[in-house]
């Protein structure tokens, strides 16, 4: 939460992303469609990183980028130090790991919770016989917080939370020191979720972990987030510590998303008039000029639809992709956030 | 009529399974009032679905049936009527939307030719039929409601497909819309667009809502009462404004406790509750809730509680809130 400003006080960094970009073949020829154009950060060790969207931002795309599991077709991604490309697999996925939205489809349903775990114990060389693999899948349970018993299970006798746990248990037997985690609680039951949310904050503490957080739940992410991305169309939009981020957001989406957000309030629901963002998400094989936002933005000007906006630092640590933002912080106006909400406000009611 | 719009009376269903019939849904009870906004809260496996479906009597079944209850429109019971009654109802004054609307879709006929089809079904028929088609797709916000009528289904986005399905349920001015999870596939900002959408109708036409969900966000924006459902079973049910502030049943207060919330500027810890739910073959004895109830008693390990007036509400739950730890 707190974000020093001393060089030397900086913690490490876990990872880094630099300008990464990810081009798919479009169907049928065309120019290509492109996923993730041009995402740049740093993830501080022991730190979360949120990144919050909805579908088709290219999130789930960037998580598979962090991984490996698919290359950049530009862009450089720096893990603990090292360039990705010069790691090999098993190296990398010392370093990184993934914990998929879906538990049940990332498991084999014929293979045991222990034989689960057990293979990837082989495949990443990191047991030498068949006690020191029983004991390794034992542990492995006792961190997620599961019962040794679990082990003789198969998926289909396991509720969603356990096999959500056993998922975590497997990506961490390389002993990753990054868990990119994608939708991990959405395919889950509303109240089993918590209690997956409780154990993965745990277990970064314990573990000295550091997590990039995937979502569309724009509360989960704020709950377990340090810093908060905020990704439209294959771009961060916005990025920074998660309370400036969500409680005084400075990008019209941004506004706008946090505000479809229903919450679990009614007094609070009833107070408030909801601004009813127009259209939807463009395609990303033509994504509109410009700002790429601004077909659907209740504040855009000229200079929108001809320029990019440059992702700036308008406030400290805090960065945001938007023309109107930046001049009306820049010019000093008080609380641009709650004034942009107004106007975004007052100009999509009609 | 006085009275109510809608009421469903000790309505009971079960699933046969080789091994005897498991029940699914217990005694529900519950009534809706001409106008009203109903929100209808429970998990996967919870019988709200299935519950609203047999009010439609679109009930897969078998392999499930009814068998118990009463769903009283009108003075008529639905599950004891004729075929052909039943259609003057279905789709006419009770209508149904669903999370996939493409499983409702017919992929190979265009969305103005499916809607009209709905309208000559209830004998509007010819142009009159045509205009209240452009008029329903115009209703809902479809961008230009003649070139939209040409499309079959797949050329729209999953919300514009929502909003097709909302036309067509419309078409005939219904008196009661059940809305079945119709945003959980949707973005945010899109379920926003529909509840604007269905907020505005309900304005504009006085038609009764009935709105399922397993989002409690959903629900504390849309609906003036709750019920709760958890395990096949009916546990709460208040205006949505006192469940949420005061809920009489654990599972709720439970519920509330673990959501994360979208704004301030504190972050609570989650309340964590333990197990999940459980499956309806395999229902504890007594309440279904009592083994990750932090307020069970020995009574609720051995005897299920009935529906018990509690606040202005009413609450299956053998605990007062005022006892709870």
């Amino acid at each position: 939460m707190e974000v020093s400003t001393l060089p030397s006080d900086r913690r490490l960094v876990a990872l880094r992303a630099v300008a990464l970009v990810k081009d798919y073949p479009a169907r049928g020829g065309g120019p290509p469609v492109r996923a993730v154009a041009g995402v740049s950060f740093e993830l501080e060790s022991g730190r979360t990183l949120g990144i919050v969207g909805e579908s088709g931002c290219g999130k789930s795309t960037l998580g598979r980028l962090l991984v490996g599991l698919e290359l950049p077709s530009a862009g450089a991604l720096e893990i603990g130090g090292t360039l990705r490309s010069r790691l090999g697999g098993r190296e990398l996925a010392r370093r990184v790991q993934l914990v998929f939205q879906d538990p049940y489809s990332s498991l084999n349903p014929r293979r045991t919770v222990g034989g689960a775990i057990g293979e990837a114990l082989r495949v990443h060389g990191l047991a030498r016989g068949r006690g020191e693999e029983r004991r390794r899948v034992r542990e492995l349970l006792e961190t997620v917080a599961l019962p040794a018993g679990a082990a003789a299970r198969y998926p289909n006798e396991l509720s969603g939370g356990q096999a959500q746990r056993v998922g975590i248990a497997r990506a961490l037997v390389p002993e990753p020191r990054i868990l990119v985690l994608d939708e991990p609680t959405s395919a889950l039951d509303v109240s089993v979720r918590a209690e997956i949310i409780n154990l993965l904050v745990g277990l970064r503490e314990r573990l000295g972990l550091s997590y990039v957080f995937i979502s569309h739940d724009l509360a989960m992410v704020r709950h377990v987030s340090d810093r908060v991305a905020v990704m439209y169309l294959g771009r961060f939009v916005e990025l920074g510590p998660w309370l400036p981020v969500l409680s005084a957001p400075l990008h019209p989406y941004t506004i706008l998303l946090r505000a479809a957000v229903p919450e679990p309030d009614p007094p609070l629901e009833s107070a408030r008039r909801v601004p009813v963002v127009r259209g939807e998400v463009p395609s990303a094989a033509r994504p509109p000029s410009g700002c790429v936002f601004h077909t659907r933005c209740p504040l855009a000007e000229e200079v929108c639809l001809s320029t990019v906006p440059d992702l700036a630092e308008l406030r400290p640590a805090h960065l945001a992709a938007c023309h109107v933002a930046a001049r009306r912080v820049r010019g000093g106006e008080p609380r641009v956030s709650q004034a942009l909400e107004a106007d975004a406000v007052a100009a999509l009611a009609d | 009529m006085s009275g109510p719009l809608l009421a469903v009376r000790g309505l009971s269903l079960a699933i046969e399974n080789g091994r005897g019939p498991v029940t699914l849904v217990r005694d529900l009870s519950f009534e809706l009032e001409a106008g009203e906004k109903l929100g209808v809260v429970g998990e996967s496996g919870s019988g709200k679905t299935l519950s609203m479906l047999s009010i439609m009597r679109l009930l897969p079944s078998p392999p499930v049936r009814v068998i118990r209850g009463e769903v009283w429109w009108e003075g008529r019971d639905l599950l004891r009527l004729g075929e052909r009654e039943l259609r003057a109802v279905r789709g006419r004054e009770i209508t149904m939307i669903y999370q996939d609307p493409l499983h409702s879709l017919n992929p190979v006929m265009r969305i103005g030719e499916q809607i009209t089809e709905a309208l000559t079904a209830h004998e509007v028929r010819g142009t009159e039929a045509r205009l209240r088609m452009l008029e329903v797709l115009h209703e809902v916000g479809m961008p230009d409601p003649e070139r939209s009528a040409r499309g079959y289904p797949h050329e729209f986005s999953g919300g514009m497909r929502q909003r097709v399905m909302i036309a067509m349920a419309l078409a005939l001015s219904p008196r009661l819309l059940i809305a079945d999870e119709p945003t959980t596939a949707l973005d945010v900002t899109i379920q926003q667009q529909i509840l604007d959408l269905v907020g505005r109708i309900h304005a504009r036409t006085g038609m009764a809502v009935i709105w399922v969900t397993h989002d409690l966000g959903v629900v504390a924006r849309l609906v003036d009462r709750l019920l709760v459902m958890y395990a096949g079973g009916l546990v709460e049910s208040g205006t949505t404004a006192a469940v949420f502030q005061a809920p009489h049943h654990p599972y709720t207060s439970d519920l509330l406790g673990s959501l994360p919330r979208p704004t301030g500027e504190q972050r609570a810890a989650l309340r964590q509750i333990p197990g999940s739910p459980p499956q309806p073959a395999d229902l504890p004895t007594g309440c279904p809730y009592h083994p990750r109830c932090a307020q069970a008693q020995a009574r609720c390990r051995l005897e299920r509680p009935p529906l018990l007036p509690r606040g202005l509400g009413a609450a299956a739950c053998w605990v007062p809130r005022e006892q709870w730890k």
